[in-house]
């Protein structure tokens, strides 16, 4: 009876007015009517749930309970403490793989992100831009691997870039690219920046025709010139933008590991390892599936701290 | 009414189904054989294996089932993951040595030293090559595929400059510097497309010289440092500082096509090179020849690198007995011929016919058979991969600066002495 009394205290619904009338028979199935029309955008959030929270979730909580023990995925774990994040630490490969991660972390700031804002800008202006932005994004189409295989025969040493720099006389610039450290990062950072390009350069160029022409229009009849209409205009009103390309490619660097792969293996003597490569490598070539955890989470976790703290910095800006 | 009928004739349908599918369920029980699962990670293999289903389902009753996959990586975790329990694969393809020991050392796989022993007593294997597939004298994998470590040469290259392929030490060495005077590299390298390239040289020239002292080295006893080693890889930094090597950075993890263009004379590889220069148009014996590298010693002129794919069974797979008698009869004459024909390997089997095997390699067959060469485990699989993993990457180290080699073999040694040190290394 309580129960009766709280629902037919409920102005809005006639169905529990109908109840509090006394008509018990139709009670429930309109109790269950109303509890399933509450759960039911819930059922069908139920199989996303299930996906990120299976998938993702358990798999991000099984990786970090394995960084604590030493598995070789035949024998049952067991349990090593922090044993897996101190030999990290200590070993000098983990210390290169993280430096390589950095240089790539820079390249990919200065060539995709710089790159595709100054070229998003130059074609903004030019005519038969049309055509250059499609060259441009071409690259965009081919997958890693294929990318990598493209650039490896450039790099040889009878390669295109090779022969190219000595056709016009720069003999002292050819190289064995991808031998020694770090020429073989910065070269295999260029082979991504020439895949990354164009889409960083679309984002801009999306975030460019969100900028009002009045706006422009006024700083122009003010008498503002190219220059600090790029500087004080454009790029204070791309920032949303820019904090998207950033936190992108600061991502995709992190994670960098399929183009290493195929093009050096993190070699020769692992000097072009990145963080994802050691990573991988600790995992499916050494069998050291908890040192591979604590390498994922040292990883992860400066992504998402790098992350939150960027978003939170350019969202405060954008909101000033 | 229509609807009724519908459901009518579905009763009726059903109720006729039923002893259709009981006299088929008996039928198919009676006559299907038991099927068990092959996973491999050699899409190449698929239809050898097809073919020893069809044979072995008439001969013994018993099919297998063909699982390939794409990536080496994912395939070893896949098996790996479910070895400790019955969802194991009950055959699969591995690699041999010690890159299945740690499967031995936990009880993972079947042993198959009787079935060995029965094929090695009919004169089907030597009973040196069962060695390679176990420890402590008991077997635990079967002989998929062995492959043997020559030198490959370019015959149209040689026949330019009148050279042959040479039978010593000596020889070799004015080959190759009468190669490097007409602009021919002599010998293909590559450790920047191909990480694991670098112990190729390595294990050769230990073998060549010393290949008891190569053994030491592999079992932890003598050290990577030792004088005696370290005076092998200085003959190996002579040949590097001589120029006989290709520079690091030349090509693109594919040696085949300074091989065939002429640019580089020879190169040293396991002999299953041949179906991949078989692809690019390249014939055995018309463009090309092989020969085994000339021992620097007497010792090293008998030596010669074996690498083996072992077919392994699970120990807890439900099917473990069904698959050991697959097992045995993969082993016999019958199945390794099928095997040999259409796959277009060299069957590691003594009495396979002689015409099963690829032309330029039965010499070579038959010198094994008739016990010309002692048989070394490749690097790879020789020693513990906790070391060979890093090892290779230090000699990769080494082939970019030779002067390195102290510095590099150091480095090693201490590799190795933290592993047998280890609770690993026992």
């Amino acid at each position: 009876m309580p129960d009766t009394k709280q629902v037919s205290t409920d102005p809005l619904s006639n169905e529990v007015s109908a109840t509090a009338l006394g008509e018990a028979s139709v009670d429930a199935p309109k109790r269950a009517q109303a509890l399933l029309r509450t759960i039911e955008p819930y059922l069908y959030l139920l199989p996303a749930l299930l996906l990120v929270g299976g998938l993702l979730l358990y798999s991000v909580a099984h990786t970090f309970a394995i960084s604590f023990t030493d598995w070789d995925l035949i024998t049952p774990p067991s349990f090593v403490g922090l044993q897996n994040y101190i030999d990290a630490i200590r070993d000098p490969t983990f210390t290169r793989s993280f430096s390589n991660t950095l240089i790539w972390t820079g390249g990919s700031l200065l060539l995709p992100v710089a790159g595709g804002l100054l070229l998003a800008v130059v074609l903004e202006r030019i005519p038969g831009q049309r055509v250059l932005k499609t060259l441009i994004y071409l690259p965009a189409i081919l997958s890693t691997t294929v990318v990598a295989a493209i650039w490896s025969y450039v790099y040889t040493n009878n390669g295109v870039l090779n022969e190219t720099l000595r056709w016009v006389g720069l003999d002292a610039l050819a190289r064995p690219w991808l031998v020694f450290a770090p020429t073989n990062t910065l070269a295999m950072i260029v082979a991504a920046s020439w895949r990354a390009l164009g889409p960083s350069m679309v984002l801009f160029l999306v975030g460019l025709q969100t900028i009002p022409p009045e706006l422009i229009e006024a700083a122009k009849i003010d008498g503002a010139g190219e220059r600090i209409l790029f500087w004080r205009i454009k790029l204070p009103l791309l920032r949303p933008i820019t904090a998207i390309v950033v936190i992108m490619s600061v991502i995709g660097s992190f994670m960098t590991f399929d183009l290493v792969w195929v093009m050096t293996q993190g070699g020769p003597g692992r000097s072009s390892e990145t963080l994802a490569v050691t990573m991988y490598r600790q995992a499916f070539i050494m069998w050291r599936m908890g040192y591979a955890g604590a390498v994922a989470v040292i990883l992860s976790t400066i992504v998402i701290a790098f992350s939150i703290f960027y978003l939170r910095a350019t969202l405060k800006r954008s909101a000033l | 009414m229509k609807r009724n009928n519908i459901a009518l004739m579905r009763k009726i349908a059903a109720l006729l189904l039923i002893p259709v599918l009981i006299l088929g369920g008996s039928v198919t029980a009676q006559d299907d054989p038991v099927v068990i699962d092959w996973a491999n990670d050699a899409a190449w293999h698929e239809a050898g294996q097809d073919a020893l289903d069809e044979a072995s389902r008439g001969v013994i009753g018993i099919g297998v089932n063909t699982v390939i996959f794409t990536s080496t990586d994912s395939y070893q975790a896949a098996v790996r993951g479910a070895l400790p329990t019955e969802d194991a694969f009950p055959l699969f393809d591995w690699w041999f040595g010690y890159r299945m020991k740690d499967l031995v050392d936990a009880g993972l796989l079947a042993d198959v030293t009787d079935i060995w022993q029965t094929h090695i007593d009919n004169g089907g294997y030597p009973a040196s090559m069962m060695g390679s597939f176990g420890f402590d004298g008991r077997a635990y994998g079967l002989p998929k595929m062995i492959n043997y470590w020559v030198v490959f040469y370019n015959k149209h290259v040689f026949a330019e400059h009148g050279l042959e392929a040479p039978t010593t030490w000596d020889e070799l060495m004015a080959v190759a510097e009468a190669l490097k005077s007409n602009g021919v590299t002599p010998f293909g390298l590559d450790v920047v497309g191909c990480r694991w390239c670098s112990f190729i040289w390595f294990e050769e020239m230990m073998v060549r010289v010393d290949p008891a002292l190569y053994q030491s080295v592999m079992s932890g006893e003598t050290a990577y440092n030792d004088p005696q080693v370290v005076a092998i890889m200085e003959q190996w930094r002579d040949l590097l500082d001589a120029g006989y090597f290709s520079q690091p950075g030349d090509f693109a993890d594919n040696w085949a096509e300074p091989f065939v263009s002429g640019s580089i004379g020879m190169f040293l590889i396991g002999d299953w090179y041949t179906a991949t220069l078989a692809r690019g148009g390249f014939v055995a014996g018309e463009d090309y020849g092989i020969f085994v590298m000339p021992g620097i010693t007497e010792a090293g002129n008998r030596s010669l690198i074996i690498e083996g794919r072992p077919l392994l069974l699970a120990e807890n797979s439900p099917q473990r007995d069904v698959a050991l008698e697959f097992a045995d009869y993969f082993m016999g004459v019958e199945a390794q011929t099928i095997w040999a024909e259409t796959s277009d390997i060299n069957s590691p089997s003594l009495l396979a016919p002689e015409e099963t095997r690829p032309g330029h390699l039965v010499d070579l067959a038959n010198a094994v058979a008739n016990g010309e060469y002692e048989l070394y485990t490749r690097y790879w699989e020789a020693t513990p991969p906790q070391i060979v993993e890093q090892v290779v990457d230090l000699l990769g180290q080494f082939v970019l600066d030779p002067a390195a080699l102290q510095t590099v073999l150091d480095g090693a040694e201490q590799i190795a002495q933290d592993y047998w040190a280890s609770a690993g290394g026992e």
